[in-house]
């Protein structure tokens, strides 16, 4: 688990860019290229948000903090997400690809039969984790659909459908 | 070879997961037929609407539908259409010819920027259009055909122009961009003015415009109805401040004519900006009338056409004659304002029969109207602030702190930027700016402008508000910001959504409320609550306390 832990936070940064160039991929890659490169958060709130969050999220991930220290960094992500043209398995799947990411980010190491032997069980119960932070994702997403369904029948009861 | 589970090393392969490609598969955008997503389009129109206005292909039919059933000629219908609207606005066929693609506004649609869609970059959805021009109008297109951009009009090319066309604001946010100042809302104007010609056009826009044409308001208020409605308001006035007030309708030989949106009468928070307009008029003792013939400032034709704009605006000056006021003040819209700022004038102008517009008050010249008649209020009250005729308690506000959302259409079709920053800052003492790049000639839109703003759209909207919401939460976590004050009856309707999704905990306010909630009126009872019949802070308290003494 020691030797997982500190080869991951050694290569933090590099997962969290992995992680987030994955996610990004779910775009066009034209639209990929303008969230990944524009810097300013007021000309491009999706893509820095993506990145402010992605990095708490894989920070906290390595740090081993529970469940609840994932709520807010996801709530920030999938808020976008489930308003954009995705499907729920899409829009909540991006948690997932963080495993490719921590399997990349590891490929070197494991490729040594001694050194991937060592990593299993770490890698497991990191799996585990992503997978429990999926399940919170989907939560997250569903509310944040009830959210949209609420607002939508409130603009209704309101009378807004009739512009003025 | 053994089968492998996920979570085994060897379910992976090393030399796969270096080579992520993560480019899709490279398509032409000009075959990628739309793709209709729920949350993404607007209802279309009910055929009695279109019967009522006499325009073409009245039917029941869906943007779901394969069939869109479409008239048979339908080709030659757009065709024609388009080479009338060429050779009527020069602008548009320079706007067709000149883009050169450097990319400068593609960046900059809210719709892009909150959803990602490539065809929302303002350039590409131009080139919707424009692809159709370059095949069959333009000799080269006609030669070279899809080597030179142009391309056939099919059924999915229209459909394309449909799903859109109807996911542009009109905001012009990316015409500032421009360095040749292509006029991309004009762009979508034509496209939805050949659409019409197909009878394909939203319930939520032409419904509207229909009670204008019947009634002349978009929620097609009756004469009485609009009475009842401001008699309510003044109820709700005398509870606050024990000030009666009798509105004036249809008065003939007012000095002014006062026209606003008719989203002012109907949801809040527009109604308190209304019961704003009405305490100031009262308190400085306006000599002007409402009308219940010119009882919609906004004018929906905006998102038709031309021929529809004009007849809905004609009724302002029509009106303003039949009455014989001096002028004409219109009240806090969006829209309302690039039809009477930059149209009136020349489609249903001159208005020689008008004054210029001179302030009874302060003797001010308003020199900016000479031509079209007619002022905003803010230009009224900023110049009322000025002269000090105003009694203005600005602590009254103390309890809100308050940023500005510049409307799309009166920041850049009209460049009013500073009169209502003057008047907020003259009736709150908390105000605080977004950053600089989603405020003035930058502003960004709430998402619902031009005719977006209704519900089946939901995801579309708040895709397109996000930017502006991203800016309210920013000065929300920043300097506790919970008002939102803007000068659009769209954004007080469509905000609301936009704040509560994106930065909950602000409210949306009309200037007009801030004025009304701060001013001291003449003879006013001591104020405990706002226009929203909420306590002051404070109020409870003091009420309790004298209670007991």
């Amino acid at each position: 688990m020691q030797v997982l832990a500190d080869l991951l936070r050694k290569n933090e940064a590099a997962l969290a860019d992995r992680w987030l160039e994955l996610i990004l991929a779910s775009y066009n890659p034209d639209t990929a290229g303008f969230f990944k490169q524009q810097k300013n958060r007021f000309a491009n709130p999706v893509g820095q948000t993506f990145a402010e969050q992605t990095r708490v999220v894989t920070e906290r991930l390595l740090a081993g903090e529970g469940i609840e220290a994932f709520q807010d960094p996801l709530h920030e992500i999938v808020r976008i997400r489930a308003i954009q043209e995705f499907t729920a398995a899409e829009a909540v799947g991006f948690v997932f690809l963080l495993k490719d990411a921590v399997r990349e980010t590891l490929a070197d190491s494991l490729r040594d039969e001694q050194a991937a032997r060592e990593l299993q069980a770490g890698l497991h119960e990191l799996e585990r984790r992503i997978d429990r932070i999926a399940l919170l994702t989907f939560d997250i997403f569903v509310s944040c659909r009830e959210r949209v369904y609420s607002l939508r029948l409130r603009e209704i009861r309101a009378g807004y459908v009739q512009p003025g | 070879m053994a089968e492998h589970k996920p979570d085994q090393m060897e379910f992976y392969k090393q030399e796969e997961l270096q080579q992520i490609d993560l480019n899709p598969p490279k398509e032409g955008w000009q075959d990628q037929p739309a793709d209709f997503r729920p949350g993404s389009w607007i209802y279309p129109t009910k055929p009695k609407h279109l019967e009522s206005l006499g325009m073409p292909n009245p039917r029941e039919w869906s943007p779901a539908d394969e069939d869109w059933q479409l008239p048979e000629n339908w080709q030659e219908i757009i065709h024609k259409k388009f080479k009338e609207l060429l050779g009527k606005y020069r602008s548009f066929r320079i706007f067709m010819d000149t883009c050169v693609r450097c990319g400068a506004c593609a960046d900059k649609c809210h719709f892009f920027i909150g959803g990602g869609d490539p065809k929302n970059m303002p350039v590409l959805r131009a080139e919707l259009v424009r692809s159709i021009y370059r095949n069959d109008f333009t000799t080269v297109g006609k030669i070279l055909g899809r080597a030179c951009g142009g391309r056939k009009l099919t059924m999915d090319v229209i459909k394309e122009w449909f799903y859109y066309f109807y996911q542009c604001t009109e905001c012009r946010r990316c015409s500032v961009f421009c360095p040749y100042g292509i006029d991309t809302a004009e762009i979508t104007m034509m496209a939805r003015e050949m659409l019409h010609e197909l009878g394909l056009g939203v319930n939520w826009i032409m419904e509207p415009v229909a009670n204008c044409h019947r009634t002349g308001n978009h929620l097609g208020i009756q004469p009485h109805g609009l009475k009842d409605t401001l008699e309510f308001f003044c109820e709700d006035i005398e509870d606050v401040t024990g000030i009666h007030i009798d509105p004036p309708i249809n008065k003939k030989g007012a000095e002014v004519l006062f026209v606003t949106p008719s989203g002012d009468f109907l949801a809040d928070p527009g109604t308190f900006t209304c019961m704003g307009y009405m305490m100031l008029f009262e308190e400085i003792g306006l000599d002007y009338t409402w009308s219940t013939y010119a009882s919609e400032g906004g004018n929906f034709g905006l998102f038709t056409s031309a021929d529809v704009m004009k007849k809905l605006n004609a009724k302002i000056y029509a009106e303003a004659k039949r009455l014989g006021v001096k002028y004409i003040i219109g009240g806090e819209c969006g829209h309302m304002w690039r039809v009477l700022n930059q149209y009136m004038d020349t489609m249903n102008g001159p208005a020689d029969f008008l004054d210029v517009p001179k302030s009874p008050i302060t003797g001010t010249v308003f020199e900016n109207s000479r031509s079209t008649k007619m002022i905003h209020i803010t230009e009224f009250t900023a110049d009322l602030i000025k002269h000090g005729k105003l009694k203005l308690d600005p602590k009254m506000n103390d309890h809100v702190r308050v940023t500005f959302h510049d409307s799309c259409n009166p920041a850049r079709a009209m460049g009013l930027l500073e009169e209502p920053r003057y008047i907020i800052n003259s009736v709150c003492n908390n105000f605080h700016e977004m950053p600089e790049n989603t405020i003035r000639e930058q502003t960004f839109c709430c998402g619902g402008g031009a005719g977006l703003g209704t519900d089946e759209n939901m995801e579309m909207r708040l895709r397109g508000g996000m930017p502006r919401g991203t800016a309210v939460r920013h000065v929300q976590e920043k300097y506790d910001v919970n008002q939102l004050a803007c000068v659009c009856a769209i954004d007080r309707a469509t905000l609301v959504t936009v704040c509560d999704y994106w930065a909950p905990g602000v409210q949306v306010t009309g200037v007009h409320e801030l004025v009304a909630n701060a001013m001291v009126m003449k003879g006013q009872k001591e104020r405990t609550m706002n226009l929203r019949l909420e306590p002051l802070p404070g109020a409870e308290e003091k009420e309790a306390n004298d209670g007991e003494s």
